[in-house]
């Protein structure tokens, strides 16, 4: 998390924030996902003291990033620990001390008291746990990506449509404050048409794990290998691909790629070098890319329209031509927001800025961007109002609307993406898979 | 005429007003050309390289300009002098319908500097009357402003000024049909307004905002109120029909 531009969004301000994209009606048509807890259910919540019993299953690095989070949320109670690395485990427990420790996640499924689980496991863990855990009555949080096939994603979509528990996927951006608000200007047209969109993630580390002993080395740095992850794809792009999807309303329906090892040579199996172009049926193209052996440009999904342009982790927008003079964007504030001020901006010869010292605009007042170095977690980026929603969820048996959708589809995308690099071919998305959701509907 | 130009709009139309806005712009483009001393191609131009060496002929356009800026010369007890020099050594002649002008003296240039952006206005003026839009803002870089109808939420537009040492706002105006403009020193620009009587810049710490139905005068009267003493000042002003004037000493 270093390197860190943290200007304190407090959890208060979130709605406060983000509702003056167009007040909370339009708000919840949009994002239909957090209505999945009402203001009067939240309120319920809070006089009651309602929290949700949770058993925590992986608790490595992004599982105690999440435990952490958790001991400060009103709505959550972790009562159970389960991981099948004891050093893990016992990190996990020193977080929560009175939680009971399994090291079969089994025999957590098991444990009645436990009425939802989060699961932070490798990848290829995710689906079957995800599917036994519904399957024993339990509200499911995992992580993304959902599975290490678009079988096993269907499969536990599926496996969510016949069960009554709630399901969430961890696509923390749906619940950053920045990004919301930064799809509404999107979506109202701030940034006219997309034409584009350009998403990255670039860092300059081996993503590796220190491994107390060689015969850990798969287990530790399972990220690396191909029988347990589907490398940039699932752990980086399933992110990123969801914000293009999110931004354009579409399901793209071709994936072309290329994939390498071009710089850790040191015997993992997964690319550390991926390039890959989506294309959307009304020709738009999404371009994906990661390197993770230079850190100039960082993370980003650039979104391009004929108008502007959107750049939602470091929170700006630039528009194409020189943007209004301070003074008749004023106006144009209030006269959006039926204001009637006055708006002092008459002067002397005022000398406008040139484009190219166009520095853009922030999308808001309070917000905190980072430069994708962590591969656990960053501070504000939406976590921590996704892992409430998952407890308000799960107290409440509703469902987030739209959300396992956007996620099967960032985790599918991914998949195919990886493919098309393996097989060297276009990949066209496969009718098989489709679940109904935007233009697959 | 090297400053931003920006158009607030209202209207039912959005595709209309997108028309008016780039018929805006095309004219715009023309008359920063007609009036630019740098645009090699443009009237203005061919006129400061030629006129001392032949008559030149203009067009009727850049003529009814020349002669509206002798009336505000005269007008104006020679404050106002788009030649910063004698205006009187431009010679305008007519002769058959053909339009010509010329220098008496080497050394005289024209400069439309403290006219263009009020000329421009009464253009789009013009332009906005025609095209039915009757509720708009057009904003020259903060320091010329045209207001048509009212902000629809209230009964004018607000237009406030700052004062540009300290950003604190001056005062500000109800601008309904009709036109603000300000001239005044800048701490960043302290010397950028010569006084015609003396030669010299004028670097008095004065502030002007004149609001008039008519865009020129109030473009041509904040320029000379930056040089003119008071009693200058009240005099002027008795022959033209302004709406308001205020003059700053900040």
């Amino acid at each position: 998390m270093s390197n860190e531009n943290t200007s304190g969004i407090n959890r208060r301000d979130f709605f406060k924030e983000i509702g003056t994209i167009g007040g909370s009606g339009l708000l919840l048509t949009a994002f239909p996902w957090l209505q999945s807890c009402s203001k009067e259910d939240k309120a319920l919540m809070v006089k009651d003291k309602e929290k949700v019993r949770i058993g925590f299953i992986g608790t490595g690095s992004r599982g105690q990033y999440h435990l952490n989070n958790l001991l400060t949320n009103p709505f959550a109670d972790v009562i159970a620990l389960c991981d099948n690395y004891m050093p893990h485990l016992k990190e996990g427990s020193a977080i929560f001390p009175n939680a009971k420790l399994y090291t079969d996640y089994r025999r957590l499924l098991d444990d009645k008291n436990v009425q939802a689980v989060m699961i932070a496991t490798p990848l290829n863990e995710h689906a079957h746990m995800t599917i036994e855990a519904l399957a024993a009555g339990k509200h499911v949080f995992c992580e993304k990506a959902m599975g290490m096939t678009l079988q096993e994603c269907l499969d536990m979509y599926n496996a969510h449509k016949k069960s009554d528990r709630v399901m969430f996927i961890g696509q923390q951006r749906l619940y950053d404050p920045k990004y919301i608000k930064a799809m509404g200007m999107i979506h109202s047209g701030l940034i006219g048409e997309i034409q584009g969109i350009r998403a990255y993630w670039y860092r300059n580390n081996n993503w590796r794990r220190d491994v107390p002993s060689p015969d850990l080395e798969r287990k530790i740095n399972w990220r690396l290998y191909k029988a347990t992850s589907q490398g940039l794809m699932t752990e980086l792009a399933a992110h990123q691909l969801q914000v293009g999807n999110w931004a354009l309303q579409m399901l793209p329906e071709t994936v072309m790629g290329c994939g390498d090892i071009t710089y850790w040579k040191d015997g993992r199996e997964v690319y550390d070098n991926v390039s890959l172009i989506y294309r959307y049926p009304n020709g738009v193209k999404m371009t994906y890319e990661s390197i993770i052996s230079n850190k100039f440009l960082g993370l980003e999904e650039v979104i391009l329209g004929n108008k502007g342009s959107m750049q939602p982790e470091k929170g700006r927008y630039y528009f194409e031509d020189v943007k209004p003079a301070p003074g008749i964007m004023q106006l144009i504030n209030q006269i959006e927001h039926k204001m009637f001020d006055d708006a002092f901006f008459a002067g002397p010869t005022w000398v406008p800025e040139t484009a190219n010292e166009d520095k853009g605009e922030p999308i808001m007042d309070k917000m905190v961007s980072h430069d994708g170095a962590s591969s656990v977690g960053a501070l504000g980026d939406g976590s921590i109002e996704l892992e409430t929603a998952f407890c308000q969820s799960a107290i409440s048996g509703k469902d987030a609307p739209g959300l396992l959708e956007e996620a099967y589809y960032s985790s599918t995308l991914s998949l195919l993406g990886e493919l098309a690099m393996d097989e060297q071919r276009i990949i066209t998305f496969p009718e098989e898979y489709k679940i109904p959701y935007l233009n697959f509907a | 005429m090297g400053t931003q130009f920006d158009v607030l709009m209202i209207g039912a139309y959005e595709d209309r007003l997108k028309a008016v806005w780039n018929d805006l712009l095309v004219e715009l483009k023309r008359l920063d050309r007609m009036m630019s001393r740098y645009d090699k191609e443009g009237e203005l131009a061919l006129v400061n390289r030629d006129a001392f060496v032949r008559p030149v002929e203009i067009s009727d356009e850049l003529w009814n300009i020349l002669q509206d800026c002798r009336k505000y010369w005269d007008l104006t007890d020679h404050l106002f002098d788009i030649t910063m020099l004698d205006f009187s050594r431009v010679i305008l002649s007519e002769e058959n319908n053909f339009k010509d002008v010329r220098f008496t003296s080497a050394d005289i240039q024209l400069d439309l500097g403290g006219y263009g952006k009020g000329y421009a206005l009464s253009v789009i003026f013009k332009m906005l009357m025609e095209n039915e839009v009757t509720q708009a803002l057009v904003n020259f870089g903060n320091s010329a402003v045209l207001a048509l109808g009212h902000h629809p939420q209230g009964d004018y537009w607000p237009v406030g000024i700052n004062n540009p040492y300290t950003s604190k706002g001056l005062t500000n105006f109800h601008l309904k049909d009709s036109s603000l403009s300000v001239s005044g020193n800048m701490p960043s620009h302290p010397k950028h307004i010569v006084n015609p009587e003396s030669g010299k810049f004028e670097e008095r710490r004065r502030l002007t905002a004149v609001v008039s139905a008519n865009p020129i005068d109030a473009e041509v009267l904040s320029t000379v109120f930056m040089v003119a003493s008071e009693q200058q000042i009240d005099s002027i002003a008795t022959k033209f029909d302004l709406i308001e004037k205020q003059i700053y000493e900040i």
